[in-house]
């Protein structure tokens, strides 16, 4: 190498200075991780510290954009109208795989720059490096070295090297983290997304059930009025006692009617936490046969063959309304899934716990299904054949389990479907009313 | 049908059988109103709370008030907050009937009633206190 090519006084970095200029860019690089240094400084630092173990003058870090095109990140010494000119010349593609640098010694030597040799007139260059930033041995980058005269960098290509390693770590480093954040932000704003929806589902339901009560209320009120009407005139009108006959079924309607408005209105409480039970001493085998015989009608018309086993004269202090929603729910349910096949009912004491269970032979639920079958909106059977808003056994498991008991399911798949509620004895206590207990799911 | 003999003698200090239903909704107030009257209340009406306190200074003491909660202009809690120092109205007792029976948890009412009305139960309330 001629000395003239030089362009400064240059001795071969000693290991020691070597350390001590890749621990400073360590330490840079360490205080960007834990956010207390960006990228910016990172590529000075490194940009101080090619120029300290070379004698570089001037330096630039260049990387690809996700455009593939590769831009300036940081310089040092280059004018904007260089910078300008050269920006995405490039002698590697992405996919590259572990370049060698490129040292081009003199300029005005190398054909292939021609086009190049009045910006680098102008810019004052006659010497380039091109060390490659390297991520999995692909290109994601690259350090630029400059020199006034002609001069040959492989002599600095150690310690170049080093520090284009630690660059490309660094630059990937932040990326990942960056990719990171965005990924927990999108997360977050999609949590808080659907939390917001469940919020205004809820909401909805409940303004929804009201809503539906508003003109229900006059309707049914009307409906009973001349119910009442007609009854007091039944036995001088004969058509009037027709017309009874014929509202026979609209109370049945209203009924289902005002369920369904309920359940929506039951699914808001359980949700918003505002859901009570208003325990009192009931007799529940008197209950459970009067719920039967709301059902006895229809029962008989479905052709449906029962054979109930109630034992008598089980108390227990329990809400009353809550309760019938439950087991109305389980006998219809066992109604409309039951293909008409015969249906057992059974209410006992069984050792320390008051025992009901229902038990059909129809459609049956597959054992995987178990526990999709008591969340809210859930149903398991086709809505192609089903209908229903799947909050029954929601609402029912609540229920029983604000009563301290248990609703189980057991099934066959084809065969047959057991549905077990279970209230512990201890439960029963014989004062007469329990304070309303708030129970917040 | 027996239609109870109806008792429209205001200064006759035994009479009790006057009813005041507040509620918004027109078609729920009247329909209310026929069935009360049906059975042989005297039934006054009023469309909001504030509505309420106007027509009770105009009106015989009601033996009953049935209080839907949410009105606009003055709902049934602001209603019940107004009368509450009112010596002559604190007294009467107040059966809520209302949708939301959730929000009458926390207020001192006689009873609650929830929406759609089961006309048997309001009847057994108007009854229970109504007696004379």
């Amino acid at each position: 190498m001629n000395e003239d090519f030089i362009n400064q006084e240059h001795e071969p970095i000693s290991t020691e200075d070597l350390s001590s200029i890749l621990r400073q860019l360590i330490d840079a690089i360490s205080r960007a991780q834990e956010g207390q240094a960006g990228l910016e400084e990172i590529y000075k630092e490194a940009l101080y510290s090619l120029k300290k173990a070379t004698n570089v003058e001037r330096a630039s870090i260049l990387l690809f954009d996700p455009d593939r095109v590769m831009r300036f990140k940081s310089w040092l010494g280059l004018s904007e109208t260089y910078r300008k000119a050269v920006e995405g010349h490039t002698p590697w593609s992405p996919e590259d795989e572990s370049p060698d640098p490129i040292v081009v010694t003199d300029i005005y030597k190398d054909e292939t720059l021609e086009k190049y040799y009045p910006i680098f007139q102008a810019e004052n260059m006659s010497a380039l490096a091109f060390i490659p930033l390297l991520y999995r041995k692909k290109v994601i980058g690259k350090f630029m070295l400059y020199s006034r005269v002609p001069y040959d960098f492989t002599a600095d290509m150690t310690s170049t090297l080093a520090i284009a390693q630690l660059v490309g770590y660094a630059v990937i480093r932040n990326k990942i983290e960056m990719e990171r954040e965005e990924y927990l932000r999108k997360e977050t704003e999609a949590r808080l997304y659907a939390e917001r929806n469940v919020e205004l589902r809820d909401e909805f339901l409940a303004i929804a059930s009201h809503e539906l009560k508003t003109p229900l209320t006059p309707l049914l009120l009307n409906f009973q009025l001349v119910k009442k009407y007609l009854k007091s005139m039944e036995d001088e009108i004969p058509k009037a006692r027709l017309m009874l006959h014929l509202f026979s079924n609209v109370d049945h309607q209203f009924d289902k009617f005002i369920r369904l408005v309920d359940n929506l209105l039951d699914v808001s409480r359980i949700n918003a936490g505002s859901f009570t039970v208003r325990k009192e001493k009931i007799n529940l085998s008197n209950l459970i046969l009067e719920i039967f015989q709301k059902f006895e009608l229809d029962l008989k018309k479905m052709e449906y063959v029962v054979d109930k086993n109630i034992e008598e004269n089980i108390f227990i202090n329990a809400d009353t309304i809550k309760l019938e929603q439950v087991f109305c729910n389980l006998i219809s349910n066992a109604m409309k899934y039951g293909l008409g096949n015969p249906i057992s009912i059974t209410f006992k004491k069984l050792n320390d716990k008051i025992h009901f269970e229902i038990t059909d032979h129809g459609i049956g639920i597959a054992k995987e299904d178990f526990a999709k079958l008591f969340k809210r909106f859930e149903r398991v059977s086709s809505i192609e054949y089903y209908g229903g808003l799947g909050l029954g056994l929601y609402i029912s498991k609540n229920i029983v389990e604000a009563h301290g008991g248990q609703l189980t399911v057991d099934s066959e798949e084809g065969k047959w479907t057991t549905f077990t509620v279970e209230f512990p004895i201890h439960e029963i206590s014989f004062k007469d009313i329990d304070e309303s207990q708030i129970w917040t799911h | 049908m027996q239609v109870k003999k109806l008792h429209f003698d205001d200064n006759d200090p035994s009479f009790c059988e006057s009813t005041l239903i507040i509620e918004d909704d027109e078609d729920i107030r009247e329909s209310f109103k026929f069935a009360l009257e049906f059975e042989g209340y005297r039934v006054f009406t009023a469309c909001n709370g504030k509505d309420a306190i106007s027509v009770l200074s105009k009106i015989p003491k009601p033996c009953l008030i049935f209080l839907d909660l949410m009105m606009p202009v003055m709902n049934g809690v602001e209603f019940l907050k107004a009368i509450e120092n009112e010596k002559a109205y604190s007294s009467i007792p107040v059966v809520v009937v209302s949708a939301f029976t959730d929000r009458a948890k926390n207020i001192k009412v006689n009873q609650i009633v929830s929406k759609p009305i089961d006309l048997a139960k309001v009847l057994d309330i108007a009854k229970e206190y109504c007696a004379h």
